[in-house]
């Protein structure tokens, strides 16, 4: 649920046109991931890209969002936090490389 | 629309998108466990199937499709409640790949688009076309089919013509002779309800609507007729547009005559505001899935909040019990407000509807609700706006009189 003081620009913000690219935010609605260091609220900032060894992905993953990190050796695949299994690059579709993450305080 | 004298272009290169049973595929992508399995998605409020896979689609599970039948047909057939904010971002990282293309990208619909790869340098645009099939089919996990012509109706038909994960090209030139034996159902505005009249007509193929004369075409397309007959011909001067046509979202906002504290007053508003948003949504074949709603102090000071249907509705009464949790949720200052308003955004094409009447299903699905809305919209056009109104209307007028 977005909850914001309204900004006086947001109705003209509204009317630019959207081009979809591959660079978004993900807001994080619940405390999940707060082993993580993650709290509600929390946005991060993915691009979609192709994987490199290390990245930090968040992954659907049985229908679920799990942020995990890529590993390409020795198989393609991803690595939630533990004590979750190994996560098989086929049985999972990447929403984004996490690249930032935003904290309002 | 146009006349004959516009003759398309050889040249023009048009590439249409049509993602396969899209809402079913991201479902399958996104859940490894669901994938070569009969699903379909839908069921929750309308009380039908939205979007199916192909295993169900083999099973005779098709979209519109009452879920009661859909499971005679398919016993072990699952159904997923429809995840619209999962959708769209598919959509959105579907669609990313195209603008590697060309910047020239019309986005029709969530899993439907153009482009138009005409100045392309490099390549031929099917080998681009392989490239976009290849990317979606390897990120995202779903298949899409892509039809290649010089215009946009020959491209939309190729792409739709031999799917799922087709890709078929027309040759310039060849659209007439292409979309010539094709059923005349496939022509824009002819459907499911019309189709009879064309085949009684000795309409059944593309061809016979291209060589029939204009004036006896009248008597069934009425002012259409014209427009039909070029599409049939194989004739479709329309340009890519790249700016979304379809507003991204629908709002109203009004100033009160003076500063109110009276919640049930400003309730009512945001309720006739909504009902006025969703017969403008209905009116262009739009549902949405998110209302937020605006408030404004008396100090300037503004506060929105906003709240999501599972599924997108153009029915207002799937709206109302969203705008009080929001108002209290607001209305967070012991201040007298000066303004509200109510926007209704993450526009989707409005699912379509059964194809048979729904059987025994308890209270009022979705579709039900919209035929409602429907007929209370015919009433109000045939006898004016005063003829058919809500409670809460009332209740304003009866208020203004006070």
């Amino acid at each position: 649920m977005l909850e914001t003081n309204a900004h006086p620009l947001l109705p003209v913000l509204e009317e630019i046109p959207h081009h979809p690219g591959r660079t978004f935010l993900h807001r994080v609605d619940s405390d999940q991931w707060k082993e993580l260091g993650l709290k509600k609220h929390d946005r991060l900032l993915l691009e979609f890209r192709p994987l490199k060894d290390g990245d930090v992905a968040l992954i659907l993953h049985h229908g679920q969002p799990v942020l995990t990190r890529y590993r390409h050796f020795p198989q393609p695949g991803f690595l939630p936090p533990s004590p979750a299994k190994p996560i098989p690059q086929d049985d999972a579709v990447l929403q984004g490389v996490v690249t930032c993450l935003v904290r309002t305080m | 629309m146009f006349g004959p004298d516009h003759v398309s272009a050889p040249t023009r290169s048009i590439l249409h998108l049509d993602a396969d049973a899209f809402y079913a595929s991201v479902e399958q992508a996104a859940d490894s466990r669901l994938r070569g399995k009969a699903i379909a998605v839908g069921g929750a409020s309308r009380g039908v199937v939205a979007s199916a896979s192909y295993e169900a689609r083999a099973r005779g599970v098709r979209t519109a499709m009452p879920t009661s039948r859909a499971r005679r047909l398919c016993p072990e057939l699952i159904l997923v409640p429809g995840d619209f904010a999962k959708y769209e971002r598919f959509s959105q990282l579907m669609f990313s790949y195209a603008y590697d293309l060309t910047p020239d990208v019309e986005i029709c619909s969530i899993d439907e688009g153009y482009f138009d790869l005409s100045g392309q340098s490099k390549g031929h645009p099917r080998d681009s076309a392989a490239r976009l099939s290849e990317a979606v089919r390897q990120s995202l996990k779903i298949t899409i089919s892509q039809g290649l012509a010089a215009t946009k109706f020959a491209s939309q038909v190729a792409s739709k013509l031999k799917k799922p994960n087709s890709y078929l090209e027309v040759e310039p030139g060849k659209e007439r002779e292409f979309l010539a034996p094709l059923p005349s159902r496939w022509l824009p505005g002819i459907g499911t309800r019309s189709e009879p009249l064309y085949l009684q007509a000795g309409l059944a193929r593309i061809e016979q609507v291209a060589s029939l004369e204009l004036d006896d075409l009248e008597l069934l397309a009425g002012s259409s007729a014209s427009s039909l007959k070029l599409f049939a011909q194989g004739i479709d001067p329309r340009p890519v547009i790249p700016a979304p046509p379809a507003p991204k979202s629908v709002g109203e906002q009004e100033t009160f005559n003076a500063d109110t504290i009276d919640e049930n007053f400003v309730l009512a508003v945001l309720r006739t505001m909504t009902d006025r948003l969703c017969r403008r949504l209905r009116e262009d074949g739009l549902a949405a899935r998110t209302v937020t709603l605006r408030i404004r102090y008396n100090d300037m000071e503004e506060t929105m909040r906003s709240d999501s249907l599972d599924e997108p509705s153009p029915v207002e009464t799937d709206f109302y019990p969203k705008l009080a949790p929001l108002l209290k949720r607001a209305w967070e200052r012991r201040v007298s407000l000066r303004l509200a308003g109510v926007r209704l955004s993450h526009l989707h094409a409005a699912l379509p509807e059964p194809e048979l009447p729904l059987e025994g299903l308890p209270g009022k699905t979705l579709t039900e609700r919209v035929q409602l809305a429907e007929a209370s919209d015919l009433i109000r056009r045939r006898y004016g706006k005063g003829a058919i109104v809500r409670g809460h209307d009332l209740w304003l007028k009866n208020k203004s009189l006070d």
